[in-house]
């Protein structure tokens, strides 16, 4: 296991300031790219439920084309079309453009899937320096294993403290109980490592845009409020001032498209 | 057994009311216990021919024919739905605590269908003492770190601290009893659902208001954390012969003592059954897993890909995840050609219990009709529980179990026990021919019993010594083979990383991967196994060459078409501890240190190699010690009791040739003898066929 690299940390909280960097993380499968649609509320890149072998995809706001960055920071431009002949091991990162809200506040960079067999940790390893805050998913019916609780306990408690743990496909949990008592024994689990945990039904969140209730059962309400809470406390230190023309209320995800939404998230 | 009251004492463990469904995909195995019992009729019929010793004989044959018990082993991630496929396959869907949070630390056996006397318990629960709880850290392996998982240098250290802590909360939970039931066992002469609760489920143990909402006035799991394993006996009349099905706590649960456990659990297992979740195809555990296993014997991998009722479109996924795991599979050295079955534990129960099919959660029902367009031939007339239980996967399951167990453990015992009863009958035509030879009057013995007996001391120690020199000169070769194998590692390695410092530094994470040293130790393995094959059929048929010759020599006749069939070589599964990674910790501090006081890396060479080399050396101390002592054990061993039992029958022989020439004829009429002749003539060409190649397992 790599040493997380403190100083790359130090040296990007006090150079230019610059956009939170939020990282989506987890078990190969455990619904990362279907977390990545719901924010930024259009497919960024292929889903597959075998594992998707890409290099880390850095997502900012905007038109530019996607391009690919060498490990000594050469870049050249690739088409989203071939995505899967983009040679992993070479490739720091893949940089994609999209003008999606949530992007004027912050980057979204989707890591790939720990514990896949074709995939080194090393990958995504030597991004994670860059990164200021993590949204891990973990599959509800398989919640939370060793090889979770071990590559999380690498992550230094600063970054721990500012990410939440996204519990995926919580409606595969069958009874009102058993989502209780999956949702205790995670909190359990992680105590302290996390700053809240989310159970998230992704696939009825994604269709349920629009409908409210639906919104809020999804779970997905709640997650995206307290995710705009942690990349406005994130911009204070990384020295990132929203545009005024974005006002930081309307940004959360959710309101972009339905303006009926109770939910208010002061600055 | 002082303290606890008996639950409640009636027999009552639920069952399904469709366990007719269990004997779809069991077929197979039917006609394998109906073919056991004809073998079985023709060892009477031998016994029917022959003598005291002849049915004391055929009686032993038996009984260790049906001794074999296949053992399945369910094995995977936790939640992987282990358990819940052991329960549909038993016909007991709520016989074994399947819970949403990983819940049991216990290897529980369901014996189904074993012989037991009347008396004998039909439940039975041990508890850990101090020693297992210490052995456990130290010989669960090492399959963290066979996975890259994160941190796997410390898992260890990690096992015996939270070991320690639970000791510690049972302690103090059981109080002066906890010291009473270490290394003890409860048993119990009935079996129901509340006592397999109080023993085999941990419960959730989240100090809240909730415990107490689980924890009913059944006392449930009051000693699950101290129990090591639990027995559980009953009868499946579905299922044709006895098996014993194994549910293991399951790996990669952030209580890592489970893991420890499941992968102890392996040692006796014959079949294993490694159990994935389809909505996430294979992970580094699952391949570190099936490494492990296939290691010990890749015959034996069956992979269960379950959930796929979470599947949105199975018709479309199944082939996807299908080509996915072969590729991961080929892509990392796994088992060529292996078994893939696909289901959903969650169907087969739906299917066992009664309206299951009426609460079918609604997704997984949309996902049972997707999946029956292309999986389910169209039937005639088609119950609905059948086709859901065919969907599940289980009968596949099941079939891909019988057959190797007709093919694995089955065909083994099967060949080995015909060649032994045409050992018999050789024997008792050997008697007959000298009988007969002795009645038409030109008979004459010519070694005496004590002659004869000696000279097959002589026989059977010659033949020996020839065994041992000949094993003694493969093991040496192999020893000295994997000690090349060994220091050609050690050198690539040290140059490798010699080269990697050189031009990275050391700041950047060095790894080597042992898979290298891993094949070359497995190929030497192969090597020696096909040369110990060979040797044995060697030495073992110039044992009954020998043999046969005594024969001729002790009635100076020449007795027709007279052969000794030489027994089956034993089999071996390669070593566990090739399956064992070799952990090359180079970042430790100290190593850093070094090299930061720039005196050049070449400077370190010695101890890197030392370094090394005391991670390798007990894997390959192992593979050259006890492994090797095994083998040859168990060659002498083979040996010894087939010269054993061939001098019991010569010697039985020679009796029947002193007998009275009057005596003769009363005991064995010159009619009888002659139908004699013609009945074991029958029997032989039987026999030659089963000891050729067993049972036709289609």
């Amino acid at each position: 296991m790599t040493e997380y690299n403190r100083s790359a940390q130090l040296n990007s909280s006090t150079s230019e300031p610059r956009k939170p960097r939020i990282a989506l993380m987890g078990e190969f499968s455990a619904g990362k790219s279907t977390l990545s649609n719901l924010l930024l509320e259009a497919r960024a890149l292929p889903e597959k439920v075998t594992a998707t072998r890409l290099s880390p995809v850095w997502i900012t706001y905007g038109n530019k084309p996607a391009y690919r960055e060498d490990m000594d920071g050469t870049t050249e431009p690739i088409s989203l079309s071939r995505l899967q002949h983009i040679p992993v091991l070479d490739t720091r990162a893949i940089h994609v453009a999209m003008p999606s809200e949530i992007l004027r506040i912050c980057d979204i960079i989707d890591m790939p899937g720990i514990s896949d067999p074709n995939m080194s940790p090393e990958v995504w390893q030597r991004v994670l320096p860059e990164v200021d805050a993590i949204l891990w998913c973990t599959h509800a019916t398989q919640a939370w294993r060793q090889s979770e609780a071990a590559v999380w306990d690498t992550i230094p408690d600063e970054i721990r403290q500012k990410s939440l743990l996204v519990v995926t496909r919580f409606d595969k949990l069958k009874t009102e109980s058993d989502r209780r008592r999956v949702l205790r024994r995670v909190e359990n689990e992680t105590r302290g490592k996390f700053r809240a945990i989310f159970p998230i039904a992704l696939i009825e969140a994604l269709a349920s845009r629009d409908v409210p209730e639906k919104w809020q059962t999804s779970g997905a309400d709640d997650f995206t409020n307290q995710l705009v809470d942690v990349i406005f406390e994130i911009a204070e230190k990384t020295g990132f001032a929203p545009k005024p023309r974005v006002e930081p209320t309307k940004v959360s995800v959710r309101r972009v498209r339905a303006s009926n939404s109770t939910a208010h998230r002061p600055a | 057994m002082s303290e606890q009251q008996p639950i409640s004492e009636d027999d009552s463990l639920k069952v399904s009311n469709q366990t007719h469904l269990l004997a779809i995909g069991l077929e197979r195995l039917d006609k394998y216990t109906d073919q056991l019992s004809s073998f079985e009729h023709t060892l009477d019929r031998i016994a029917a021919v022959g003598d005291d010793m002849t049915a004391r004989q055929t009686g032993l044959l038996k009984t260790r024919l049906r001794a074999v018990t296949p053992s399945i082993t369910m094995i995977g991630q936790v939640k992987s739905g282990k358990t819940t496929l052991t329960n549909a396959m038993t016909g007991h869907p709520d016989l074994l605590p399947a819970d949403v949070n990983p819940w049991t630390s216990v290897v529980t056996s369901l014996h189904i269908n074993a012989e037991l006397a009347d008396d004998a318990p039909v439940a039975s629960f041990s508890f850990f003492n101090n020693d297992e709880w210490d052995k456990l850290v130290s010989t669960g392996g090492r399959l963290g770190e066979l996975a890259q998982r994160s941190g796997a240098e410390e898992e260890l250290e990690k096992v015996r601290e939270q070991i320690a802590t639970m000791r510690e909360q049972t302690r103090a939970r059981l109080g002066r009893n906890f010291e009473l039931l270490l290394g003890q066992s409860h048993d119990y002469g009935y079996l129901n659902d509340d006592l397999v609760q109080r023993y085999v489920c941990l419960g959730d143990n989240f100090d809240d208001d909730e415990k107490d909402e689980n924890a009913d006035s059944s006392q449930q799991g009051r000693f699950a954390d101290i129990t090591k394993s639990a027995d559980l006996f009953f009868d499946r009349p579905e299922i044709p012969m006895p098996i014993c099905i194994r549910d293991t706590p399951g790996v990669n649960d952030t209580f890592m003592m489970r893991e420890q456990i499941t992968i102890n659990s392996l040692r006796d297992s014959h079949i294993c059954v490694v159990v994935l979740s389809a909505h996430q195809a294979l992970t580094t555990m699952d391949m570190a897993l099936i490494r492990l296993i296939s290691n010990v014997r890749s015959r034996d991998v069956i992979i269960f890909v379950n959930r796929i009722d979470e599947l949105a479109n199975p018709a479309e996924q199944v082939p996807e995840i299908r080509e996915s795991i072969l590729q991961t599979l080929k892509d990392h050295n796994g088992p060529a050609d292996p078994q893939l079955v696909f289901g959903s534990a969650y169907w087969a129960n739906t299917a066992m219990t009664n309206d299951g099919l009426e609460n079918l959660v609604e997704d997984s029902a949309e996902a049972l009709l997707n999946w029956a367009e292309v999986a389910l031939e169209s039937r005639g007339d088609p119950d609905p529980a059948e086709m859901v239980w065919r969907l599940s996967g289980v009968p596949e399951l099941y079939n891909a179990i019988s057959e190797r167990i007709i093919e694995g453990v089955g065909r083994d015992k099967l060949t080995h026990a015909a060649k032994q009863a045409m050992n018999i009958v050789q024997g008792l035509q050997a008697s007959s021919n000298v009988v007969q030879l002795r009645l038409d009057g030109n008979a004459s013995l010519v070694l005496n019993k004590s002659e004869l007996s000696s000279r097959l001391d002589k026989i059977e120690s010659g033949i020996m010594a020839e065994l041992d020199e000949k094993l003694g000169v493969i093991i040496s070769n192999f020893a000295d083979r994997i000690d090349r194998s060994n220091a050609q590692f050690l050198d690539r390695a040290i140059e490798s990383l010699m080269q990697h410092l050189e031009t990275n530094g050391h700041d950047e994470v060095w790894q080597y991967n042992p898979n290298g040293l891993r094949m070359l130790l497995r190929s030497s393995y192969q090597v020696l196994n096909r040369k110990y094959n060979a040797i044995c059929n060697e030495v073992f048929s110039q044992a009954a060459k020998a043999l046969e010759q005594a024969y001729k020599d002790a009635f100076n006749v020449p007795v027709e078409g007279f052969t000794i069939e030489h027994p089956n070589v034993p089999s071996f599964p390669a070593p566990v501890s090739l399956g064992q990674t070799i952990a090359l910790d180079l970042q430790s501090t100290w190593w850093k240190k070094w090299w930061t006081r720039k005196r050049g890396y070449r400077a370190f060479t010695g101890d890197f190699y030392n370094l090394i080399k005391a991670e390798i050396d007990p894997i390959i101390n192992e593979m050259k010690g006890e492994q090797m002592e095994m083998i040859r054990e168990a060659a002498r061993k083979v040996l010894h009791d087939f010269v054993t039992e061939q001098r019991n029958m010569l010697l039985d022989v020679t009796e029947k040739a002193d007998v009275s020439l009057g005596d003769l004829d009363d005991l064995f009429g010159v009619k009888a003898q002659k139908e004699r002749g013609e009945i074991l003539n029958d029997i032989f060409s039987e026999l030659e066929v089963l000891a050729q190649s067993g049972f036709d397992s289609k």
